[in-house]
């Protein structure tokens, strides 16, 4: 059974981004993601209201946010920034907390059941205090993209 | 031998926390050799969901299940802090819901 791979690229990737807000911080990076033609732009609407419904803030040892949708989406993708202010995302326990975010993981997830493997591992990644650390470091795109293919076990269809 | 329990597993959007938290939930329930169903769903059909024994959702919600089945937290099975008390809490749900 053919399993579409996660796509990701270097372009995808943002270092040390000021964001004005969580929804600022979607957009550029749903459109970066439109650009290369990985979503429509239902998915660019259907994200921002997602968020808002529900959040996709997490406050785990590093905080961060992981906002996916399936609407509008056209091949499963991930598009990472690292934040130099930690911006605020409303946490997914749905409490109404505030996570001061410092990393965001954008995906486009088709069908999750076919992604499941790669799934698991970002939320075993979320949870390792290190290994996204390791990924708030990096000083270029590429060094990015090369631990977490590492943290994934090389799950990630790069290119 | 006790009916397999029947857990509905919901989130916002029914895609990534649900598959990761199903499959944790699988496994803790295959380890205790509990029959089981788990099926994913968004946490707007909790209301309705009349199938349920138990519902787990992954975030708060004041929805309340028309059958009155308990509605847990379960976002510890995605994170995976706090998850041994939350593994604890869903067996012992389970034990008072389906009996042994």
């Amino acid at each position: 059974m053919s399993e579409l791979k996660m796509k990701t690229n270097e372009e995808l990737i943002l270092l040390r981004q000021t964001f004005r807000d969580s929804a600022q911080a979607i957009g550029t990076l749903a459109n970066l993601a439109k650009g290369q033609g990985l979503v429509e732009d239902l998915y660019i609407e259907r994200i921002q209201q997602r968020e808002l419904e529900y959040p996709t803030g997490l406050e785990m040892p590093v905080p961060l946010a992981i906002p996916h949708i399936a609407d509008g989406c056209n091949q499963p993708f991930v598009s990472i920034a690292t934040l130099e202010k930690p911006v605020a995302f409303k946490s997914m326990d749905r409490s109404g907390d505030d996570v001061m975010v410092k990393i965001i993981f954008l995906f486009g997830i088709l069908d999750p059941k076919s992604q499941l493997a790669v799934l698991r591992r970002f939320a075993a990644a979320f949870a390792d205090k290190e290994a996204v650390e390791r990924l708030l470091a990096a000083e270029r795109p590429a060094d990015l993209l090369r631990e977490l293919n590492q943290i994934l076990e090389g799950l990630l269809s790069i290119g | 031998m006790a009916r397999p329990v029947h857990i509905c597993v919901c989130c916002g959007g029914g895609i990534f926390t649900t598959t990761v938290v199903t499959e944790e939930i699988e496994k803790l329930l295959k380890s205790k050799k509990i029959p089981y169903q788990v099926s994913p769903h968004k946490i707007t059909e909790i209301p309705n969901l009349t199938e349920a024994d138990i519902i787990v959702a992954t975030g708060k919600t004041q929805a309340a299940n028309k059958n009155g089945a308990p509605v847990l937290i379960g976002l510890p099975m995605f994170t995976g802090v706090g998850k041994e008390e939350f593994s604890q809490k869903l067996l012992d749900t389970i034990h008072e819901v389906v009996g042994d």
